[in-house]
């Protein structure tokens, strides 16, 4: 280390109060004294103040005292003195990126490297405050380089893996991923780290990769299984999410975690029976779960069995009255068994939780709208305030035009149904609606237009009833 | 024989006090040791579970051998290309007593057809005074004429009528203003491949889970639907099918319940058909040319979602005594029912959340069903039957049941429909595959009975215990110059300065017949004021009368007045 060769030099120069300084200086850095170092050093420098080895030193004991400024003059001093120092130029490029001075600390970096380019902690260092200001490319090249010095360092290739993620280098990616599953010693641990990394930059498909290749070399790894099951659950693919969460819970049946998210599979998947059959068989071991609960509620939803599903989801709204999307669920149940007052305190409820989801207005509007006319302008207020919150929402408007057919404002309905038939053109209630109201506004070729339009997608629909019991032959 | 109040002329408050019997109108069920039936359907569930199984029967009311008093006909099933009974089955005939009982005539009456049936529409097609009838069913329709002393003849062949396919409801109406009942057969879905299902395609919704072999019946909606039949009478026992020329043949449905009725007071009958998942068609006719298919248009061919429903039961009346006819249907769970009101443009709304009807039918599947002024009052009143058409749904739903409950709505005066079945009988609390259902007064005490076949039992019969003691005329109307039944004649009343109308609908309620008389409720007044019968056309005239009695039937002929 440059600081204890110049310190030797000194030595060897017979400076021998500067000698002691030096070494008890060191003595006290090493064992973190540094305000007792940084003193000893300042009175070193006093009778030596050209000496870049001191310089250097007092450097890193004021930056340990976090007195940047300081370090950073004691660094330029050393550098002054001993311009070929690359130690220095890296420590300036540490305390610069510390303060922020980003051109600064990237300067300073690349002229250490023009020095000393195989520095693999000054690499590393480098490669960070690049990516910290978002050059991921750059990072990439300095880590590419620093896995040229150690191509068993996984920390390394899984942060360079980070910066051809986020920097879209895609067949660098995957090349990448591929090498590092070929790397002796990798271990299914290390796999499982590297695909919740490339699952942070929505590298689904790298991620799915590793996870397998963990699978294939620890086949009887719950925490794999389940890492991919979640992962195929994220892309929707409900059968293959429920093969590998199945897996998992089988290999620990104990893992609340693997058990609930393999019903919420089913559930997805719409396997509702087979959802209520394990829900079922887990009901000792997880029963009392919230979670079980809100999962056996939502399969009995799913199965239309709402009386059921009600005493799951009211059970789970009582422990966690914070939970929307109980409150929503809620709603829906009591609508399917017809009662529309609870279904509209629920919705409200959910509402109040969670303001800002759109589908909560439309289902409480909906609602209304069922319960009577004298809800209407309140129905419309709901779906005003969905559209708001979502734009693209086509339910919120057909149902908006609905409710202004009842008002009989046939004009909005119709700019809202022309809208939604606009995006939605196979949609035969909305056409229904548009129909009848340029029936209601005396346009009966835009009308009987409409209505052409109905009977022909009708007439499409019976057709493919017709193939579908061609193909489907009776049980 | 009940003991009757003389009042002496005293203040309200001591009239009030004499009138303390309950105003609350009840039925009683009839148990078969007492009437006497003892048929029950036979449904001929298989297995297979091939959908016509499930739609059937048909129920009629009315007076087969002229002597005053209603019989009661039930349709059966019988030999199909998926059902091969052991012995012949045939509907069954049972005439009136008197007395509260019923004898079976089937055989003396020849009704031996043994067919797949559906339906009956009961009327005299050919004016000779003797109710004919018609039978509808998988594959044939057939039709009987009735020989005037109580036996029937089989006159299909030569009457012309042969709608192909699977049959379902009927209706006899004039719809040429020719003085002739012309006939009118809805058609189901296109059936021929006997298909039967598995819960993806099943009548109570998809099952996840489930085991992949067990069959359902199948929803309608994957069936090819078929158009309808309308055959004018040319006289002489011939029918025509002219549903090219009328436009019915453009529209293809999945036709169950259908009513004749007027709904824009034009003189000539209109037919509202409910049709199952697919839109219900309203058939309007254009001075007797064409027929003028407007349910979307009109409002009462899809939901108020836009959606197209289940259709099944229906009819028409002026509930809201606005001199419009309104219409009813009945859809399967989840859909509810619908009450349209005429908005007098050829337009509807449904007020069924306003009106009361909404609520109790969310989860009901409905059937057969009828406008009947049940306590006399003058306004009408609303009975249904109900079911659900898929009989393994209870494993699935369990909010919806297989067997339903009866219900039964008191009209408040003002058109909103009052849920009363709670307090209206016992019958009410049980449940039941009810479909057919036929409205008549089986006792001739003045207050209408209901029967209703029961899909793989015995039907109930239903007698009206009458408790409200309001006042009532009965009309019988035959029409000589107008057709024979007076179909389309326009009733007006006045009692107590109160004025009511009612239009003579055919048809309604679902695969079933009414007794074709007209009960007018006079309520508290103990008399008329006056009554007019406008005849229908060609007829047209209108007979005004003030001395009718009350609390008895009159039979009134066109142009010859009250006999």
């Amino acid at each position: 280390m440059l600081p204890g060769l110049l310190l030797l030099a000194s030595l060897a120069q017979g400076s021998l109060p500067v000698e002691m300084l030096a070494r008890q200086a060191r003595d006290d850095f090493q064992a973190a004294r540094y305000a007792a170092a940084r003193d000893k050093l300042r009175e070193a420098l006093k009778r030596s103040p050209s000496n870049p080895a001191l310089w250097s030193y007092l450097g890193l004991a004021e930056a340990q005292l976090n007195d940047l400024d300081s370090a950073i003059a004691d660094f330029q001093k050393t550098l002054a003195l001993a311009p070929d120092d690359a130690q220095s130029f890296f420590n300036l490029g540490l305390l610069y990126g510390r303060k922020n001075q980003t051109a600064k600390a990237v300067d300073a970096y690349q002229r250490g490297l023009k020095l000393e380019p195989n520095n693999p902690a000054a690499i590393q260092n480098y490669a960070l405050l690049l990516m910290t200001q978002a050059r991921f490319r750059e990072a990439a090249a300095s880590l590419e380089k620093l896995r040229g010095l150690d191509t068993g360092n996984l920390p390394v290739r899984f942060t360079l893996m980070g910066c051809y993620a986020k920097a879209g280098m895609k067949s660098e990616l995957a090349l990448e991923v591929q090498a590092a599953l070929e790397l002796p010693g990798l271990t299914s641990a290390a796999c499982l780290r590297l695909a919740k990394i490339l699952l942070e930059d929505n590298q689904r498909e790298s991620a799915g990769i590793v996870l397998e290749h963990a699978i294939s070399m620890t086949p009887d790894s719950a925490e794999a299984h389940y890492d991919l099951g979640l992962l195929r659950l994220g892309k929707s693919e409900y059968e293959g999410a429920t093969s590998e969460l199945g897996r998992a819970a089988q290999i620990d049946p104990s893992a609340a975690p693997y058990a609930m998210r393999l019903a919420e599979s089913l559930i997805l998947w719409k396997h509702y029976g087979t959802a209520l059959e394990f829900l079922t068989a887990v009901k000792d071991r997880f029963g009392s779960l919230p979670d079980y609960r809100y999962k056996l509620g939502l399969t009995y939803y799913s199965l239309h069995q709402f009386p059921r599903a009600i005493t799951q989801l009211e059970d789970v709204a009582t422990e966690q009255p914070q939970l929307d999307t109980v409150q929503f669920f809620l709603g829906n149940c009591y609508g399917g068994v017809g009662d529309l007052d609870k279904a509209e305190s629920h919705y409200r409820r959910a509402i109040e939780l969670q303001p800002r989801n759109a589908s909560y207005y439309t289902a409480l509007a909906q609602v209304l709208r069922k319960m009577g006319d004298e809800n209407t302008d309140e129905a419309i207020t709901n779906l005003e305030k969905a559209i708001s919150l979502d734009a693209s929402d086509i339910p919120s408007k057909q149902e908006l035009g609905l409710c202004f057919i009842k008002k009989a404002d046939y004009a909005k309905a119709r700019d809202l149904l022309e809208q939604v038939v606009a995006k939605e053109p196979t949609l035969t209630s909305a056409h229904v609606a548009l129909a009848q109201t340029y029936y209601k506004l005396r346009k009966k070729e835009d009308g009987d237009r409409e209505a052409a339009i109905v009977a022909r997608l009708q007439a499409e629909e019976q057709a493919r009833q017709a193939e579908l019991r061609k193909a489907v032959a009776s049980p | 024989m009940r003991a009757v109040w003389v009042l002496p002329v005293l203040g309200v408050s001591s009239v009030l006090c004499f009138t303390s019997l309950s105003e609350r109108v009840t039925f009683r069920q009839a148990m078969p040791d007492k009437t006497g039936i003892r048929w029950s359907q036979v449904n001929a569930r298989s297995d297979h579970r091939y959908l016509p199984e499930t739609i059937p029967p048909g129920v009629a009311i009315f007076d087969y051998n002229n002597d005053g008093w209603m019989d009661i006909l039930f349709v059966n099933t019988g030999e199909s290309p998926f059902f091969h009974p052991a012995a012949p089955l045939y509907p069954a005939l049972y005439r009136n007593n008197r007395n509260g009982t019923f004898t079976d005539v089937s055989a003396e009456a020849g009704l031996k057809v043994n067919f797949f049936g559906m339906g009956v529409a009961v009327a005299d097609y050919d004016g000779d005074g003797y109710q004919d009838v018609l039978l509808t069913g998988y594959g044939k329709c057939i039709l009987y004429h009735n020989n005037g002393h109580g036996t029937f003849a089989d006159v299909t062949v030569q009457s012309g009528i042969h709608p192909p396919g699977w049959s379902t409801s009927a209706v006899w109406f004039d719809y040429n203003n020719d003085g002739k009942l012309d006939l009118f057969v809805a058609q189901f879905v296109d059936y021929s491949s006997l298909k039967s299902c598995g819960s993806a395609n099943a009548y109570g919704g998809k099952v996840e889970g489930g085991p992949e072999t067990q069959i359902y019946y199948c929803i309608p909606r994957v069936f090819d639907p078929m158009p309808s039949h309308l055959y004018r009478n040319d006289g002489g026992g011939h029918f025509t099918d002219v549903s090219k020329e009328t436009g019915i043949l453009e529209s293809l449905g999945k036709g169950f319940g259908v009513v004749a009725t007027d709904i824009n007071n034009d003189g000539y009958l209109d037919l509202f058909q409910a049709n199952d998942t697919v839109p219900n068609f309203l058939f309007v006719n254009r001075g007797a040319k064409k027929f003028e298919e407007i349910g979307l248009a009109s409002g009462v061919g899809y939901s108020e979602d836009g959606l197209a429903r289940s259709g099944m039961g229906v009819d028409a009346a002026d509930f809201d005594q606005d001199g419009r006819q309104d219409l009813f249907v009945a859809n399967v769970d989840q859909e509810t029912f619908s009450i349209y009101r005429n908005n007098g443009d050829e337009t509807f709304r449904d007020l069924s959340r306003s009106h009361g009807i909404a609520g109790p039918t969310r989860l009901l599947s409905g059937w057969g069903l009828r406008f009947l002024d049940y306590d006399n009052d003058g306004s009408a009143d609303l009975i249904l039957g109900n079911g659900h058409p898929d009989d393994q749904v209870d494993q699935r739903m369990k909010a919806v049941t297989y067997l339903e409950p009866l219900l039964l709505f008191h009209n408040d005066g003002h058109g909103k429909m009052i849920h009363v079945s709670d307090t209206s009988g016992d019958v009410f609390r049980g449940k039941y595959a009810a479909r057919g259902l036929a409205v008549g007064d089986l006792n001739n005490d003045g207050y209408p009975d209901v029967v209703v076949g029961i899909n793989g039992g015995p039907p109930l019969v239903l007698y009206n215990n009458g408790e409200s003691r309001n006042h009532w005329i009965g009309l019988r109307l035959v029409g000589t110059e107008s057709n024979p039944t007076a179909t389309g004649a326009i009733l007006r009343w006045s009692a107590g300065g109160v004025v009511r109308s009612r239009l003579k609908t055919a048809g309604g309620s679902f695969l079933s017949s009414h007794d074709p008389r007209e009960i007018l409720g006079l309520g508290k007044s103990d008399r008329a004021d006056w009554i007019e019968i406008q005849w229908p056309k060609p007829g047209g005239h209108t007979d005004r009368f003030t001395d009718l009695s009350v609390d008895k039937y009159v039979t009134v002929i066109e142009g010859k007045g009250v006999q």
